[in-house]
């Protein structure tokens, strides 16, 4: 009997993992639309009246759940269909089966949704908003005061009335009544203030809260004026920002130090020097914002430290902060009711508009590219004809070597490396980089002329796609941003002309190195609209761009020079 | 055919002389034997004789009737003279036989057919395969293989450095028979070697040197001396070293008639072990290297807890699996510390200097280095030295290792008598027990048991070797569309998104990995699987997105799903181009995908390095694992050391590299090899319509769904929508 294949175990292993369990897709009609939800990320949402599309949205970074502005009648069927990360769905759902909502809060920005109790101070306003699923008369009692009125599909009707704890709130429409307790708050305002401590803001953030140090702190980092430009002329765009995606994360540090937990509303305002609200810092709901750009977050906190996470916005063209190009971070804790704020903290930020710097590293990397592919041309064409066969044997042998040392620096790195995030590349590089310039430095000692590393690296690249398949124009890109390089470099300290000392090739491989470092720096920033923390940036300038070269040109001196004696 | 040499000297570099000045006459139709001392110049001799050094080293001329070799390219150099190197692997210069007769032909632009029937003729001389893998040969083979792919542009000069030094007897006759009838048909060879038994009765002429410039010459009846010598000086072959050795008639039995391991050979030892004051301990280690492939080995070594120990020699033809067993037994060894020492001394040697390199694992570093003959080379760094020498440090570092077993693979091969003879004092003196994998007579004698190996299995006999069971398989699939393929595989991987569809091109590739031949499917699987696996978690845990679903919470780390799930479509991106490549290189033989990547518009010169490249990968992988198994048996190293061990351990990767290629680059010279030059192909590919027709199909698959995929792109960019393409985007959607 011929035994299975263990290959196709796995295959079905991988396939059931996957293919896992069907997306969930949930849809729910709200005052102002639909509120659509998935247990996979969304990409893209269509919502069907019939026939009649009525949202055909995509979305360029998934989400987890979203709010659409669906104009809907009670009693219609709607349909909705998501395209998510794990595959299709759709759910159904009839516009209007629950008569009326309710919200309820200090203020509309933290008012919640009404449940068996509500927190409110003696004698403080309570905003309240009904909104009606169904035509039909709304009342709603607070305090024994009662107020009627007839509201339309979809229409909301908000109120702020005095309420005191003992009250009793009640609403009634659609022949049901949902009933609360208003309740005082859990602590008084001079309680809270003694037992909350704002421990930090870390910005920007993970989502957990702790500080992202591949990014910069304390700071708005904003792509280049010149690279927007240009991509709104040439009609190009790598990655549009979705308007529902937060532009980063804020982490606030909250240590509450009583045993009783407290509801507070954490407050982020963006203000311009003036103190002035921007409203280039818009919150999520575009159509829910009150203009003053505050992104705000009702807590409840437990005894101890807790971090809160706020989104934050930028819409990058409304974003006019005059000559001083700073911003005013305003933080606030606050009861819900109080106006006064129990915590503030206000820090300055500098706006950094990734400047000409990165667009012309890019612009030299894409020359330098275009000058190494010239250099690749000629060389096979013509130079590589004219070489001994000394140094073509050589250069092949060579080349399997870099690209065994390369596979397995990828295969021991890139797992252990994923685990580090953002730091991982410095992992991988200290493999792939030290073996890579390590061989590299015995070669050019053995053999110092100009075309040698060149034509090591050009085959060991072919190798590469040959045998991995990793062909692709980033691939080329880098490929023959290395080449030109390796050559200036070379030729520049003297090394390819024969003179192959410790330093100078010490010079020139660190050159290429740093080079090549700063350029896919550059290159990413603009690409893929990252922006990296100086301290980052600077990391992977000393380390991959520095440091491994170096250790690998001085480690391997000695065999490089005893390697000139058995070299052909 | 003449050749004339006058004045002919060499001086190395740094102005040490090396050979000369000398003046030679000699006529075609003769079988030439150049002896002489290690450093002698033997090799120099004959490399200035075929042309290959030259430059300001070289003084005096050389002339193949009346042409200087030095001076010739390409397939006028192959036309001329022909070179065969030492080491039989290194310089085949093709992965199959056919290709590696046809390749020298191949450059001058001889007809394909006359090169296909050249081929054919030499092949059946040679009984081979002809589409058998060169490295699938054994030494024998692939040593018979290059003197006959050497001359098959019919050059009247043949030149072979050492052709014997790697061979069984077997395969030296052969070789030799070769040779003679080479000789006897007008060809004026030449080769230089230490064993003259079997090559002094058949040559024409010996001409020795005995010290760079100095040498004598013999000729046989009838023949008329030849030439004058003019010498200035005598290299000093040192003090001779004593070596206790059985009597002749103990090799004749155990060597020419092989016997069972450990049978007839009854012979009590010649040193017998000194006894220590104590208890005298005898212990018999038995190891049973069973799981190799070859299997059914076992082998009782025995050691004496105090003083000397036994001395096996494994005896064998070439591809027996001597090597293979020496492997296995230090794998096998357990807890008993062995130290074996491969056939190319570079990948045992990893320090700076010979100093360093006996002393890292301690020992008497001055003696072991005065008792080997290495003691004025201390400061060099090793991988400097000639053969003989980085083989003798090598043996002196195993030693200084004290191990209780030490594993020799061909110790004496291309050694001069009296340094193979300080090779074995040493090794009698150190009192460790020894396993040596050997042809050499010499080393035969020495030892106390004599273990033979046929076929795979100890005592032989019982059954033929096995085929070799690396067969070309390059008739499947043609490789030019096995390459269109693979590229077309990249960039669908590149254009979908879809974790199924791309599950569904991972599956395809493995397919083709499984179908492929020698290929280590688990643990390629077993990589694959981990670095999928890490980079899911890894992705899990840091991509960070809105709108995620947690998949798990253990304390502060928290696994996001949707990160999860990318990880592992990355993964599987980069498993299926993985899968897609390995599949292609395994299944295609590199002179092949050298035709393919011709076809497919790659300049010769860069196709031809490629595939070179290519061939020698596996090497260095095997390199690779033999280098970290001799340092590990060196000694263990920790801390601070455990990085500088590491680095330690490209030295003999790039060393065994650069030897390799210069002896590739004389190959190629040799055979005519020109990067620029217009080449014939003797065995072309040949695509069945249906093979071009699948290429063509999965082509324009490919640029369909790139299309397809460039539309979508346009749309959700919301440069340009048609309403039409709505089906068009709802596929895209689903399936890319």
């Amino acid at each position: 009997m011929r035994a299975t294949p263990p290959g196709d175990a796995v295959s079905v292993t991988l396939l059931l993992l996957a293919c896992a369990s069907p997306v969930e897709l949930e849809a729910a009609v709200e005052a102002r639309g639909l509120h659509v939800r998935a247990d996979a990320s969304i990409e893209a949402v269509r919502v069907w009246d019939g026939a009649r599309l009525l949202v055909d949205e995509r979305l360029p970074e998934p989400l987890g759940e979203l709010h659409l502005a669906v104009p809907w009648e009670a009693g219609r069927a709607l349909r909705v269909e998501a395209r998510t990360r794990r595959g299709p769905a759709e759910a159904a759902v009839t516009a209007g089966p629950a008569p009326c909502s309710l919200r309820a809060g200090a203020l509309p920005s933290a008012a919640l949704d009404v449940t068996d109790r509500v927190a409110a101070l003696a004698g403080a306003p309570l905003w309240l908003e009904v909104v009606a699923h169904r035509a039909g008369p709304v009342e709603l009692e607070l305090g024994g005061e009662v107020g009627a009125r007839e509201l339309r599909v979809g229409e909301a009707w908000t109120l702020s009335r005095a309420a005191a704890p003992g009250d009793v709130l009640a609403l009634r429409c659609g022949g049901g009544v949902t009933t609360a307790q208003i309740v005082a708050p859990v602590s008084e305002l001079e309680e809270v203030k003694t037992a909350l401590k704002l421990d930090g803001v870390a910005w920007p953030a993970d989502r957990a809260g702790r500080p992202d140090p591949s990014r910069p702190g304390d700071a708005v980092p904003l792509p280049s004026p010149a690279w927007e430009a240009f991509t709104r002329r040439a009609g190009l765009g790598w990655r549009a920002r979705d308007p529902h995606a937060p532009w980063a994360w804020v982490g606030v540090s909250l240590v509450w130090e009583k045993e009783e937990p407290v509801d507070v509303i954490v407050r982020l305002r963006m203000l311009d020097v003036d103190g002035a609200p921007l409203p280039a810092f818009r919150p999520q709901m575009r159509g829910a914002e009150d203009g003053t750009g505050t992104v705000s977050s009702l807590v409840r906190l437990r005894p101890g430290p807790q971090a809160v996470v706020l989104p934050v916005f930028v819409e990058e063209a409304a974003l006019v902060v005059g000559r001083d190009e700073v911003v005013r971070r305003r933080l606030e804790v606050s009861l819900p009711g109080e106006a006064a704020p129990v915590l503030q903290e206000e820090a300055t930020l500098p706006i950094w508009r990734a400047g000409s710097a990165v667009v012309v590293g890019a612009a030299v990397g894409l020359g330098v590219s275009v000058v190494g592919l010239g250099l690749l041309l000629v060389g096979a064409l013509r130079w590589l004809p004219r070489q001994p066969t000394e140094l073509l044997t050589l250069a092949a042998l060579y080349a399997a070597l870099l690209f065994v040392a390369g596979t397995v620096a990828q295969v021991v790195g890139i797992g252990v490396a994923t685990l580090l995030g953002p730091y991982g590349v410095l992992l991988t590089a200290l493999l792939d980089d030290l073996l890579q310039t390590a061989l590299l430095a015995t070669l050019l000692v053995a053999r110092p002329a100009p075309g040698v590393a060149s034509l090591v690296t050009a085959i060991g690249w072919t190798l590469r796609a040959v045998a991995l398949g990793t062909v692709g124009p980033l691939e080329l890109l880098i490929l023959t941003m290395r080449v030109a390089l390796l050559e200036a470099w070379l030729w520049g300290t003297g090394v390819s002309r024969g003179r192959p000392g410790a330093l100078r090739l010490l010079v020139a491989m660190v050159g290429v190195q740093a080079a090549a470092t700063a350029i896919g720096l550059c290159w990413t920033s603009l690409l893929y609209r990252l922006t990296f923390s100086s301290s980052y940036v600077l990391l992977l300038l000393v380390g991959p761009g520095v440091l491994y070269p170096a250790i690998a040109v001085l480690a391997t001196r000695r065999v490089a020079t005893s390697l000139r004696e058995i070299a052909p | 055919m003449k050749l004339e040499a006058r004045g002919l000297r060499w001086t190395w570099p740094d102005g040490t002389p090396g050979l000369g000045p000398l003046d030679l006459q000699l006529e075609g139709g003769a079988l030439v034997l150049v002896t002489g001392a290690s450093g002698a110049g033997k090799s120099t001799l004959l490399r200035l004789l075929a042309g290959l050094l030259g430059g300001a080293g070289r003084g005096g001329s050389v002339g193949i009737d009346g042409v200087d070799p030095a001076t010739l390219r390409g397939a006028a150099r192959a036309r001329r003279v022909g070179f065969v190197a030492q080491v039989p692997g290194d310089q085949l210069v093709a992965g199959t036989v056919r290709d590696e007769l046809a390749f020298g032909p191949e450059g001058a632009c001889e007809p394909p057919a006359e090169v296909r029937a050249q081929g054919l003729t030499e092949i059946t001389r040679l009984g081979l395969p002809d589409r058998r893998r060169t490295s699938a040969l054994s030494g024998g083979q692939q040593q018979r293989l290059a003197a006959a792919a050497a001359r098959a542009c019919g050059a009247p000069l043949l030149l072979l450095d050492e052709p014997l030094a790697w061979l069984d007897q077997e395969a030296a006759a052969a070789l030799i028979a070769d040779l003679r009838r080479l000789a006897d048909r007008g060809t004026l060879v030449i080769v230089a070697e230490h064993r003259l038994d079997a090559l002094r009765p058949v040559a024409d002429r010996e001409l020795r040197l005995t010290g760079g410039a100095s040498w004598t010459q013999e000729a046989r009846d009838g023949l008329a001396p030849f030439a004058v010598q003019t010498g200035t000086r005598s290299l000093s072959t040192g003090s001779s070293t004593s070596v206790a050795r059985r009597e002749p008639g103990a090799w004749t039995d155990q060597g020419a008639d092989p016997v069972g391991c450990g049978q007839g050979g009854g012979e009590p030892r010649v040193d017998p072990p000194p006894l220590g004051s104590g208890r005298h301990v005898r212990e018999a280690i038995t190891l049973h290297p069973a799981r190799v492939t070859r299997g059914g080995w076992t082998l009782d070594v025995e050691l004496w807890t105090q003083g000397a120990t036994e001395r096996v020699a494994l005896v064998g033809p070439n591809g027996a699996g001597k090597s293979t067993l020496l492997a296995a037994l230090a794998a096998a060894a357990g807890g008993l510390r062995v130290v074996r020492l491969p056939q190319d001394p570079d990948l045992a040697l990893f320090s700076a200097t010979v100093r360093e390199e006996i002393a890292w694992a301690g020992g008497d570093v001055d003696g072991l280095a005065a008792q080997l003959g290495v003691g004025r080379l201390l400061d060099r760094p090793p991988h400097a030295l000639s053969r003989g020498e980085r083989l003798r440090v090598a043996v002196a570092a195993a030693l200084a290792a004290r191990p209780a077993l030490l594993l020799l693979d061909e110790p004496t091969a291309g050694q001069d008598p009296e340094h193979a003879d300080a090779v074995l004092a040493a090794l009698s003196a150190a009192g460790v027990a020894v396993v040596v994998a050997t042809h050499d007579p010499r080393v035969v004698a020495w030892a106390d048991r004599t273990a033979q190996l046929r076929g795979g299995r100890l005592g032989g006999g019982e059954r033929e070797a096995a085929a070799p069971e690396e067969i070309d398989e390059g008739e499947g699939l043609d490789p030019r569309v096995r390459l269109t393929l693979l590229l077309c595989l990249a960039t669908w991987v590149m254009v979908v998104d879809q974790p199924s569809s791309l599950l569904l091109l991972a599956a395809l590739a493995w397919a083709a990995v499984w179908r492929a031949p020698s290929v280590p499917r688990l643990p390629v699987l077993g990589a694959a699987l981990a670095l999928g696996w890490s980079t899911a978690l890894g992705q899990a845990l840091f991509r960070d997105l809105p709108g995620q679903t947690m998949l798990l919470r253990v304390g502060p780390v928290t696994l996001w799903w949707e990160g999860f799930v990318h990880g592992l479509v990355q993964s599987l991106r980069v498993a299926a181009i993985s899968f897609g490549g390995l599949a292609l290189v395994a299944s295609t033989p590199p002179d092949r995908l050298l035709l393919a990547l011709r076809g497919l518009g790659v300049p010769w010169a860069v196709a031809f390095l490629t595939s070179s490249s290519l061939r020698v990968v596996p090497q260095i992988a095997s390199s690779w694992s033999t280098v970290r198994a001799a340092q590990a048996a060196r000694g263990e190293v920790r801390g601070a050391r455990r990085l500088r061990a590491e680095l330690d351990a490209l030295r003999p990767l790039i060393a065994r590299a650069v030897r390799h290629a210069a002896v590739l680059a004389e190959s190629l010279k040799g055979r005519g090899f020109d990067p620029a030059g217009r080449r014939t192909v003797a065995h072309p590919l040949r695509a069945r319509p249906a093979e071009v027709a699948l290429g063509g199909a999965v082509v324009l698959l490919t640029l369909a769904a790139v299309g397809a995929r460039a539309l979508f792109l346009l749309y959700t960019s919301g440069l340009w929508y048609a309403p039409a393409l709505r089906p068009l985007y709802a596929w895209v959607r689903a399936w890319l």
